[in-house]
């Protein structure tokens, strides 16, 4: 009963949602509304999750006193409500960024710099290497924001690299509408096999 | 060795673009700003919101749906730097402006950035408190929050600077199906061919950051883009060497990389 239920709703859902193709209308419109408010809710719950799993449990079971920084520093972020206080709510974010920001450098520079570098050090045997080498130095150079104006080289490097990033982006693009139009037909799969039973 | 085998190498890629950059910063610091190249996504905000405060309609502003912390963060930073200018250039035109946020965390700073647009420009009493709006955590529900918003508000702009992820077509298609003008920029590059596919104007992959330096005039920024093209021209200068080296076969350049 209770999956008959769920499928009837999923489907009532599936259908406003692709309603919006037509145009925005009301029963779109209820339910966007309906899809942000459990959207709400469910963070409601999961946000406590949290809090059971990564503060009361470690403090009752496993008496862990430093996950108290973590509770001080996201109630400090309140702060910003307090008239005068709000200075307070920064250094939360400050932490955030801070932590991520180092996290992030760690890896970017060697997944993102050298093993490209590396991936592209290709012998010149072939036209695919010899497309793979100078495609990527001029897409590089596409983003050499300090070149001046007459620097006409530099300008055609960087016309050939965004030629290039087109030619890609084009590529990605026909792969994505690809992959959306696989999930379009899970869905309407969903409705013509699990909700209307015609498969 | 206290650097790990097969990182050492990028150890000491990491020092030398960090001494750059900071030498950059300082001699930006001093004086020597560096002039960036024109961006045409920047220009044509103030375009955008013309054309929005003509038609009496407003423009609708996200700074993407990344959160403050890890890869995508330098991105929604730069959204919000951004942010500022087009809140600036509204709060001058006395246009309509609705943001739109994901991430909880991102909602009080970019209320700042607006307010503190507002009252550098002197037209805090058109600071609108709904202008931020947040609307779900959740990816497709903030989707969905944004399309009914772009069609029953009008937009007549529709800026997108940040970190997307599959919304990035759905928002954009809607914005271009309501005549919207469209500028949109992100650094993720598996996101970029849909909004050049239906955007008026793109900011590609570090365009974004640069864009964010030049509105923010930060001397810091500026100089940090300066010293990192210096790291590109390394990288172009490593990648032909290595090429080269490799097709007459000698590989030590590849080799060292490996180290």
């Amino acid at each position: 009963m209770l999956g008959t239920v769920g499928t009837w709703l999923a489907a009532i859902g599936t259908l406003a949602m692709m309603s919006f193709a037509w145009r925005e209308n009301p029963f779109y419109r209820a339910f966007e509304h309906i899809y942000i408010g459990i959207g709400a809710g469910h963070a409601t719950v999961m946000g406590w999750q949290n809090i059971q799993s990564n503060l009361i449990r470690p403090l009752q079971v496993d008496r862990h006193f430093l996950s108290l920084v973590p509770l001080v520093l996201g109630l400090l972020l309140y702060t910003r409500f307090i008239k005068g206080q709000a200075y307070l709510s920064r250094y939360p974010i400050a932490v955030l960024v801070g932590v991520g920001t180092g996290l992030t450098l760690r890896g970017t520079v060697g997944s993102q710099l050298v093993e490209q570098v590396k991936a592209t050090m290709i012998p010149l045997n072939n036209i695919n290497n010899i497309i793979l080498v100078l495609g990527t130095t001029a897409t590089v150079l596409f983003f050499y924001f300090t070149a001046k104006k007459s620097n006409k080289a530099m300008g055609v490097t960087s016309k050939i690299g965004r030629y290039i990033m087109m030619i890609a982006f084009g590529a990605t693009f026909g792969n994505a509408v690809m992959g959306r139009m696989s999930m379009m037909i899970g869905r309407v799969t969903f409705l013509l096999r699990d909700w209307l039973s015609i498969l | 060795m206290f650097i790990a085998s097969g990182r050492v190498f990028t150890f000491f890629m990491l020092i030398l673009l960090a001494i750059i950059i900071a030498y950059y910063i300082k001699r930006s610091r001093e004086g020597y700003v560096p002039t960036i190249r024109p961006i045409a996504g920047l220009d044509a905000i103030e375009e955008a919101v013309g054309r929005a405060t003509e038609m009496g309609r407003p423009v609708h502003y996200t700074p993407g749906i990344g959160a403050l912390n890890g890869a995508t963060a330098a991105m929604t930073f730069a959204g919000l730097e951004i942010l500022s200018v087009v809140a600036r250039t509204i709060a001058r035109y006395g246009a309509n402006l609705i943001v739109t946020i994901r991430q909880p965390t991102v909602l009080p700073l970019a209320e700042e950035v607006v307010k503190q647009a507002y009252m550098a420009e002197g037209a805090i009493e058109l600071y609108n408190p709904d202008t931020v709006r947040y609307l779900s955590q959740e990816q497709f529900a903030y989707a969905a929050g944004v399309l009914g918003l772009l069609h029953r508000e009008k937009a007549a702009a529709n800026i997108l600077l940040g970190a997307f992820w599959a919304e990035s077509l759905v928002v954009a298609e809607t914005g271009n199906s309501i005549g919207a003008i469209q500028i949109a920029g992100t650094a993720r590059l598996t996101q970029i061919p849909f909004f050049a596919a239906a955007c008026d104007y793109v900011l590609i992959g570090e365009e974004l950051y640069a864009a964010s330096a030049i509105c923010s005039k930060n001397p810091i920024k500026l100089g940090s883009i300066a010293g990192q093209d210096i790291g590109k021209i390394i990288a172009v200068g490593l990648l032909v060497c290595g090429a080269l080296l490799e097709t007459v076969g000698i590989s030590w350049l590849t080799q060292l990389l490996v180290k």
